[in-house]
């Protein structure tokens, strides 16, 4: 059990590289880097230029993408959580798969604000290889973040279609 | 903004090549796969993902798995290890590598207050708890997995720093050897 777990351990970080360099080769992401170090990678941060990522044009001027990988012992597939943040309005959307929200399913998708969950929705869970998920789901945030709601100033996520 | 036709997310098939993406699943696999699998999931073309596997088995990259009928691949998790020892030492200095250990240790010891726990098994335990709330739920969690995380962590840096001379020498001893053939 310990071989096995120490095992995940080196997939994990070779993931990891593999998720900062796609990142580094996209469009609109900036500064990629490791937290809490590169010696010890638990999650993948970039800085996002939302306009040149999502390829429209967007209410807030700055976007960080908040990336992490792991695999929970017993658990037959990986868990993530692929966050979009956006600091000055302290709103997070993020694709959440663990153990949080089991009524919703294996994986959903969860608008925070102002640190406090405001909806979430169940997603497909893609039975897929972490890359290629990574990649799927970056794709949905330009539909993602469009479905986000404001009124009066606070935002929901009234739906999610996938 | 620019309408430069890179803005967008792009595809990983925009971004990287097919060999490149075959490579990537490869040695991200927890368990053994086909060449079909891997090729979907790479969106590579089920010839070039054959020889890719061909020539990642060949390096000594991945480990071929004859199970029946079928052949698989997985990735060689010994040389995995040692290239995790080897890139931890070639990255950074031992004063790096001994404040990360420092950095574990106190992370270790703040969970260890903070719940009145002694290891991550016992704050596992706590979860059968059921005065916990589901936020309080999350949260230890995901301290049990960064725990785990820090803890085999701590394992590969003790290992990097052990090798580091003996590493450090054999790497002088081939410049050294590089030097001589130019001069």
């Amino acid at each position: 059990m310990i071989f096995l777990a120490g095992r995940d351990r080196y997939t994990q970080r070779t993931l990891l590289r593999d998720v900062h360099d796609r990142l580094t080769r996209q469009a609109g992401c900036e500064d990629v880097r490791y937290r809490p170090s590169r010696r010890r990678p638990r999650y993948v941060i970039a800085d996002v230029d939302p306009t040149t990522f999502l390829s429209d044009s967007y209410d807030a001027a700055a976007a960080r993408l908040e990336i992490r990988f792991w695999y929970p012992a017993g658990v037959g597939h990986e868990y993530y959580r692929i966050n979009w943040v956006e600091p000055e309005r302290n709103l997070m959307l993020g694709f959440h798969q663990d153990a949080d929200h089991p009524d919703l399913g294996p994986c959903h998708i969860q608008l925070n604000y102002e640190d406090t969950p405001i909806d979430r929705h169940g997603v497909t869970f893609l039975d897929a290889h972490p890359l290629a998920v990574l990649d799927d789901r970056l794709q949905q945030f330009p539909a993602a973040v469009e479905t986000i709601r404001w009124e009066s100033g606070t935002p929901s996520l009234p739906t999610w279609p996938v | 903004m620019s309408e430069s036709p890179r803005d967008g997310v792009q595809s990983w098939t925009e971004s990287m090549s097919a060999r490149e993406r075959i490579r990537a699943v490869a040695e991200t696999l927890r368990e053994p796969r086909s060449v079909n699998w891997i090729s979907e999931q790479a969106d590579a073309a089920w010839s070039t993902t054959n020889e890719e596997l061909q020539a990642l088995v060949d390096q000594g990259q991945l480990r071929r798995v004859e199970a029946g009928e079928t052949t698989r691949y997985q990735p060689d998790y010994t040389r995995l290890l040692f290239e995790e020892i080897r890139t931890l030492i070639e990255e950074n200095s031992r004063e790096e590598l001994r404040n990360e250990l420092a950095a574990i240790t106190e992370e270790i010891e703040e969970w260890q207050a903070t719940y009145d726990v002694e290891t991550w098994e016992d704050l596992e335990q706590s979860l059968a708890d059921g005065d916990l709330t589901s936020a309080e739920l999350r949260e230890r969690r995901d301290v049990i997995a960064f725990w785990r995380e820090n803890e085999e962590d701590r394992r590969l840096i003790k290992h990097a720093l052990e090798l580091y001379s003996d590493v450090e020498a054999a790497r002088e001893q081939m410049t050294d050897v590089a030097d001589r053939a130019t001069s």
